[in-house]
């Protein structure tokens, strides 16, 4: 039987002399390199409020984006813990910019930066409250009764209830790495909290800062996202377009806005310790949250190496809606990966598209 | 490796790499990096002067999260390279192996638990979480832990009484603080413990033919992938969730009272307080929510106005053809009021005041201004208008 290891010394020091020459050069690249951007179709403010302001995208991103040609819009409600932007992130990396390609006409709700003033905004004011009046906007805009909601991770539970309250104002719901049970024994996060006196919690921070958030993330899997990861960085550091891809990333995982105190009191007891969106039991805003009512089409999308909302969390939605209609649509990939991976470019939004067009 | 960089050719065996693998690391490094800040004595002192000069202002994030991750890296190829040039060579076998990895990170990782110190050394702005409250600081407790509690239960008196107890109460509530941080560490000794485990049963795999590690990063990657599981196994266990659960609520508790005594000492200078500008804040969101509440009042009286105009035009066109003199529409009307025509008469009425008050809302405010009430034909309509205007006045206000 041979060792598990065979290390030659002389092997070895040619090893770190190439680490330590991509180390330095990696260094030097990162200083000179310019702020990435990110966003890349254009976009403009149809509505606002307070600091959430509801975006359309236009036409007029390059010659290959044809006119929206499908009659009911698109609105992203994307989660309230990072931004939008990641639907958009690069010209090769963009969900919006696939559906505008295939002639949606795609809305998308930013929540901007709550700072100390919005410390109580609650979730009735995030779904009675903007969502509503956001999905009204878009209605009247488009003169439709009802619109195709597309919600994203947090933003997805916040659709389910939007749409167990107003059903009559969606016409298609899709849902996107949707937490839905927030039970599973897998879920770290949920795991976590489930001890924590979030009053105690809210009552002393205020907003939740981001960068605790942020760090909480991190600890999910220290070793690989704390360290592994930026060791790995050598490897893409002689390759301009992945480093920018990489340091775009970099830029929305850490981009992230603070917590208003009591919407996120309200999410850790309700969803995470009282798991009522599966169990029942919830309201928002006194209203009584009835999944049953979701009797139009449902398309619910998750990933299969999903650390953050695992699969079956996701794939607990068909039980508690009403809708005859639904499609699963499982993707090999993990949370950040389903928006951005190459795979994802080819899989994700044509699925929707398809989807959304079969039910017009 | 490029064709300028040439690692030293001298090194033939380990004792002779560990002495030498910083000058190997910075051979590959001196045609981007001046060599200035170079310590022989301990080189990884002087990496952030060799691989992060001329950082200061021009330093991001993602420099620094970078190098910080291939610091420990580089931490961690030391003290492995290090047990390798005491024994003389590698090992052969697995449980050499383990035994290996667990000296270079210390007698039992005590004072240096990989984990923790990995969360530690990674604790910048941009991640810092609850590990590091207050990290670094003495608990004065820990000498007269026993002592230190039974004082804290003593009961107080006198004129600065309640001063006495809100010390105690800090005081006590930092000791638990600490009791908890310890439980919290003892849950990341048990992952640390736990990761030599999986390593082993990780190297055992690598011991069929072809499956050898041949490179140090290959097994840095496996001891990574083996503290990964290690930490997934602990984090999701009822003494993780009970430790974590108790570390937030205890540094809440303390937060919450050290909070208080800095709101207590800065109302004496006259300075705003968390708790007074938390009231203006609640007070603020009430009265954004009554906003959109009148204005979503405001929108449905909008809507319903709309199908009701509709309904009533073609009821007054008809009626006007329907009566041809006034006359007849007296001797008509006036004998027969009964109850039904009554209701008519006020939902006619309801309905033009709503459709006023529509018009009046969508009239400019300049415009508004000119109707003189009492003036008009339609000054009871102007009157409900006028009323919906000083409403919308008020919700302009409010915004």
């Amino acid at each position: 039987m041979l060792g598990p290891i065979r290390l030659q010394p002389d092997q070895v020091a040619q090893e770190l002399a190439k680490f330590g020459e991509k180390l330095a050069r990696g260094a030097q690249t990162l200083r000179a390199l310019p702020e990435v951007h990110y966003g890349v179709s254009a976009k403009e403010a149809v509505y606002s409020e307070d600091k959430m302001v509801l975006y359309r995208f236009t036409s007029e991103h390059g010659a290959s984006v044809p006119r929206a040609t499908e009659k009911i819009p698109l609105l992203i409600v994307y989660a309230l813990v990072n931004r939008p932007y990641m639907v958009d992130l690069q010209d090769d990396r963009s969900i919006v910019k696939s559906l505008l390609a295939a002639g949606h006409d795609v809305y998308l709700i930013d929540w901007g930066y709550p700072d100390p003033s919005d410390r109580y905004l609650g979730l009735d004011d995030y779904i009675n409250g903007y969502i509503r009046r956001c999905v009204n906007v878009v209605r009247k805009r488009c003169a439709v009764p009802a619109i195709n909601l597309l919600g994203i991770c947090q933003g997805g539970a916040f659709s389910i209830c939007y749409t167990s309250l107003y059903p009559e104002t969606v016409h298609n719901l899709i849902t996107m790495v949707t937490p839905v049970d927030f039970q599973t024994p897998d879920n770290m996060l949920s795991h976590w909290i489930q001890e924590m006196d979030v009053d105690a919690f809210i009552d002393t921070l205020g907003n939740v800062p981001a960068e605790l958030m942020n760090w909480c993330y991190l600890t999910l899997k220290p070793f690989r996202l704390l360290q592994q990861k930026y060791v790995g960085l050598t490897d893409i550091l002689d390759n301009p377009v992945e480093l920018e891809n990489f340091l775009r990333m970099e830029k929305w995982i850490f981009d992230s806005p603070d917590q208003a105190g009591e919407a996120f009191r309200q999410f850790i007891k309700d969803f995470y310790q009282g798991n009522k969106l599966l169990k029942g039991g919830l309201q928002i805003g006194g209203k009584k949250i009835d999944p049953k009512r979701i009797t139009m089409p449902v398309l619910n999308i998750f990933a299969e190496q999903d650390h953050l909302v695992p699969p079956n969390a996701s794939r607990a939605l068909k039980g508690i809606i009403g809708s005859r209609d639904y499609t699963e649509l499982s993707f090999k990939g993990g949370h950040i990966g389903i928006y951005v991976s190459g795979r994802a470019q080819r899989e994700v939004p044509p699925a929707i598209s398809a989807w959304m067009k079969h039910r017009r | 490796m490029s064709a300028k960089t040439k690692a030293p050719e001298s090194i033939q065996d380990w004792q002779a790499l560990h002495q030498q693998w910083w000058s190997s690391l910075l051979e590959g490094a001196k045609q981007y990096t001046p060599p200035a800040g170079f310590n022989a004595a301990d080189p990884l002192k002087g990496f952030g002067e060799v691989f992060g000069h001329q950082q200061g202002g021009q330093n991001n994030a993602a420099v620094e999260r970078f190098l910080g991750g291939s610091k420990q890296f580089l931490e961690w190829v030391q003290g492995l390279s290090a047990q390798i040039a005491a024994r003389g060579g590698i090992p052969g076998k697995v449980d050499d192996w383990s035994a290996l990895f667990k000296q270079s990170a210390g007698p039992m990782f005590e004072g240096n638990n990989p984990f923790l110190h990995l969360f530690q050394g990674l604790g910048s702005d941009g991640a810092r979480g609850l590990e590091q409250f207050m990290a670094g600081m003495p608990n004065p407790a820990d000498a007269f832990k026993g002592e230190m509690k039974s004082m804290l239960a003593m009961p107080v008196f006198g004129h600065t009484r309640e001063q006495q107890e809100r010390a105690q109460q800090l005081g006590t509530a930092y000791m638990e603080y600490q009791e908890a941080m310890a439980a919290y560490n003892a849950q990341m000794l048990r992952a640390s413990k736990l990761s030599y485990e999986k390593l082993e049963l990780k190297l055992a795999e690598r011991e069929e033919p072809g499956r050898q590690l041949v490179s140090l990063r290959a097994v840095y990657d496996l001891w990574i992938d083996a503290a990964e599981d290690a930490y997934a196994e602990v984090a999701l266990s009822a003494e993780f969730r009970s430790a974590y659960g108790n570390l937030v609520n205890r540094q809440m508790r303390m937060r919450q009272l050290m909070q208080a005594e800095v709101e207590r000492q800065t109302a004496q200078f006259g300075m705003p307080t968390r708790t007074e500008l938390n009231s203006v804040h609640q007070r603020m969101q009430d009265m954004r929510r009554r906003m959109r509440e009148l204005e979503d009042r405001f929108e449905t009286a909008d809507s319903t106005a709309a199908p009701a105009a509709r309904t009533v035009a073609p009821t007054s066109a008809a009626r006007r053809k329907a009566v041809p003199s006034k006359q007849k529409r007296k001797v008509v009307a006036l004998p027969v009021k009964t109850a039904a025509t009554k209701v008519a008469k006020k939902t006619q009425k309801k309905v033009a005041k709503k459709i006023a008050m529509k018009v009046a809302i969508k009239v400019k405010p300049a415009a508004t201004k000119s109707v003189k009430p009492g003036k008009s034909r339609t000054s009871k309509s102007s009157n409900s208008a006028n009323k919906s205007t000083s409403a919308r006045r008020q919700l302009n206000r409010l915004a």
